[in-house]
Formats: structure tokens, sequence, C-alpha cells
């Protein structure tokens, strides 16, 4: 029994003998050139990862190159397209242009420019934004409102993004023909983008269009901050 | 290294034809669905927006097909959305600049035809495999099909919910009282476009069936002739 579990150990032992051999470095050429494979596969990854980086970095900077290019030619300025636009409203010429830069306007309102034309009336550009239950879309609604002895004279749409056919109904000359000759001391211009309650008889209330009340607001308030502007700092 | 196939007049026809009716991505691959119910409220939208695509999908076709021996595999996706941004901001640029009524009607929908599906599905399924000529002609007529879709169904909506033709009213329609704004809103356009889908397909599948059973009798009639002609020779 002894000699048999004797045996049974050197067998063990030769095993883990055998284990323990470190392995022989290839001598053939066969297992030379697999060695050399596995080492350029290694290589053919990083190589790989080269060319990604290379192909995008290219395709991104000639895209960046083209778009500056485009840039270049198509840049606007937003002065030379506002002034443009008035001369294509109105026939007076433009005299001279107001300076702004220390105007605060009402909360959710731009006043874009104020110009004063040679007869004597005050031309101011002005954008009521997107907030709640004013304007329907994100670009708000951008008009001009041209004012002269103390009245609104005419009103034009310069930008807006409202729903056509809908929105649109409050942005024509048949709406805001309720605006036309309306006293500037009618509109409540401390109130901010806030409407007038019907109730509130001083003050001028528009009619608003079915269907397109939001937009109907945002006239109203881009109206109000034209008429703020001129009396704040105009000759009124 | 293989030699170039010559390019043959089908190979520049084909994809132009199919991509006008057969493979109209509009009322068949339904491809674009976005744009197209959000912009087709007036017909001019629709055809703006379906020329600017048609633009950005040409330009895209043909370097990504000039390119696609060199795009890897990896990072081809990022790469085609790469160049069809930049194209869809030319295109945006552009209108900016020199169409201000149209980019202000389209607004935020000119930068969104970067994620246009028909644009990537097009670059990824036939640009990447195809040669130049054929990428062109395919985004061509891919484009025209579109835009062709676009304005069709701008007409209808605007005809129905606004009762104007290109922006002329109507007076006829308006007196009526024809103009009924649900046909603005998006579940007026949803109904409008399932009406010409069905309309369209229904359209184009009677014309493939036509022609389909003419070839077939043609083909018939060929082996029938064959036949007695090889009895004759029998006999």
């Amino acid at each position: 029994m002894s000699r048999k579990l004797l045996k049974n150990n050197d067998i063990k032992n030769d095993k883990v003998a055998e284990k323990q051999v470190p392995p022989v470095q290839p001598t053939t050429n066969n297992e030379l050139e697999k060695k050399s494979e596995r080492k350029k596969k290694g290589k053919f990854k990083f190589n790989e990862s080269i060319k990604i980086v290379l192909v995008l970095t290219i395709i991104a900077a000639i895209s960046a190159s083209l778009l500056a290019l485009v840039n270049k030619y198509t840049k606007q300025d937003k002065d030379l397209v506002i002034k443009t636009k008035i001369e294509e409203k109105y026939s007076a010429k433009l005299k001279e242009k107001v300076d702004i830069s220390s105007y605060r306007p009402t909360e959710k309102t731009v006043i874009e420019a104020y110009y004063i034309a040679e007869n004597d009336a005050h031309i101011v550009v002005a954008k009521a934004e997107k907030s709640d239950k004013i304007a329907y879309n994100a670009a708000g609604v951008e008009l001009i409102v041209i004012i002269k002895d103390n009245k609104i004279e005419e009103i034009h749409t310069l930008s807006h993004s409202e729903t056509p056919g809908l929105g649109t109904k409050a942005l024509n000359n048949d709406y805001y023909k309720q605006y036309i000759g309306v006293s500037l001391d009618r509109f409540n211009i401390d109130s901010g983008p806030v409407l007038e309650s019907p109730s509130s008889s001083a003050f001028f209330t528009p009619k608003i269009v079915t269907s397109a009340t939001y937009t109907s607001n945002a006239v109203h308030v881009a109206v109000k901050a034209a008429v703020r502007v001129v009396k704040t700092m105009g000759d009124n | 290294m293989k030699a170039k196939e010559k390019l043959r007049l089908n190979d520049l026809t084909a994809p132009l034809g199919n991509g006008i009716i057969k493979n109209n991505a509009t009322f068949r691959l339904v491809l674009g669905s976005c744009p197209t119910l959000a912009v087709t409220t007036l017909a001019t939208n629709g055809l703006g927006m379906g020329l600017a695509v048609t633009f950005v999908l040409v330009c895209a076709n043909a370097i990504v097909s000039m390119l696609r021996n060199l795009i890897p595999r990896k990072v081809r996706i990022p790469v085609y959305i790469l160049i069809i941004a930049t194209f869809s901001t030319i295109v945006e640029m552009v209108t900016r600049a020199f169409l201000p009524d149209l980019y202000a009607k389209l607004g935020l929908f000119i930068p969104l035809i970067v994620v246009n599906c028909v644009l990537l599905a097009r670059v990824e399924s036939f640009a990447s495999l195809n040669r130049v000529g054929p990428s062109i002609m395919d985004g061509l007529g891919i484009g025209i099909g579109f835009t062709l879709g676009l304005t069709l169904l701008g007409m209808v909506r605007e005809f129905l919910g606004a009762g104007t033709f290109f922006g002329m009213p109507i007076k006829a329609a308006i007196e009526l009282g024809l103009p009924m704004a649900i046909f603005i809103l998006p579940a007026g356009g949803f109904m409008i476009y399932g009406f010409m889908l069905v309309a369209f397909n229904a359209i184009i599948g009677k014309i493939e069936n036509h022609v389909a059973n003419k070839n077939k009798n043609g083909k018939v009639e060929e082996i029938e002739e064959k036949k007695e002609v090889s009895i004759g020779d029998n006999a």
C-alpha cells in the first residue's frame, strides 16, 4: 500500500515538475513567424487609431474652413438690415440715430433701433420676446413703430415666426389699423409686459384676434415698448 | 487592383427616377416626417425646405461618395453627420443673408436639416457604396421627390386651411367658408398626410402591377413563340 502511495506521489511530483519547467524558446521558422504576426497585429490597431483621428481632424478642419469662408460673404450687419427695411416701408428719409445704450427696456422687450426722420417722426424697432401668453413661437415679434405728433402713425412687421394663417392674422395692416392715430398718453407704459385689463378704460385696449391671442398680445407689447422709449427719451 | 467598370447611362438615370417616384422620401420611404408636417403650412415653405434639403443631399452624397474608401467604417456615422452639418449650416447662412423672408418662415427647421433622416439614410445606404455620379443623381432624385412631396402637401393644407394658393387668396374658397384652421394645425396635417400616403401608394402600386403584368405577358409570349419554333423544327 505504502509503495503504491509513494508511486502516486512520485507521479504527482513529476507532473508538478513538468508544470514548473519554463517554456522552451521558439527556434523553428513557423514559430518565429507567428510571433512576428502577433506583434504586427498590435501595431495594426495603433495605426488604425491614428488613421481615424487623422481622417476626423482633416474633415473637421476642411469643414471649419469652408464655413468660415461662407460666413465671410454672408455675414450681415443687423443695423444695415433694419435701416434698409425702414427705408422700404417709410417714405421720409432718416435724419439721425438716437443713442439708446443707456435705456433700460421693460422685461422681455428689446429696442433694436431708434431713428428720427427728416419730418420729425420717431421710428422705433421694438421686439416682444416670447414669454407667458406673449408670442407663440420662439423668435418673438419685431415691429417697426412710427410715431409722429404724439400719435402712432404707422406700424410694420419686421420679423416674426408666428404660425402662418393663424398668428399672422394679427401681423397685417388690417390689424394694425386700430393703433393708427392712438395717442401715446393712452398707453400704460409703466406696466411692463402686462396687458391692461378690460376694466381700465383710461388706457387703449386692442381688439385681440381669436385663435391668435398670443400674437396679438405680442403686437401690443411691442407697440407699448416703442411708445415707452419715445416718451422716455424722445422729444414728446 | 480591380479595374473600374464603365459608367452606363442607366446608372445615372435609374437613381434619379427611383428617387422621384419609387423611392419618394415623403410618401414611400416616409422619412423626414417631422419637417414635412411642420413646414407645410404653406406651399412656398414646403418648396423652400425641399430645395434646401436637395442642395444638402446632393453635396453630402457627392462628398461621401468621393471619400467612401478613405472613411474608416468605425467612425462613418460621425463623419457623415459632420459633412451633412457643414452643408446644412451653409444653407442656413445663405438663406439668412439672401432670402430673409424664407429664413424667417422656416426658422428652426433649416438647422434641423442635419438630423433629417432622409440625408443620413441615403448617405449611409447609397452614397457610401456607390460612385460619385450615381450618388449625385440619387441625391438629386430623392431631393426632387422630397420637394414635390412637401410642395403638394403644402398646397393642399394651404388651400384647405387658409384658402390661398402659394399666398394668393382664392376668393371663391373664402366666400364658401372653406378655410378650416385645423388643416394648418398638426392634427390636420397628419390627416392630410395620411390620405396622401394612401393615394400615392395606391397609384404607384397599380402602375407597378400593370408593368409587372405586362412584363410577365411578354415573357409568356416569348416562351410560347420559342415552343412553336421548336415544334416546327421537329416537324
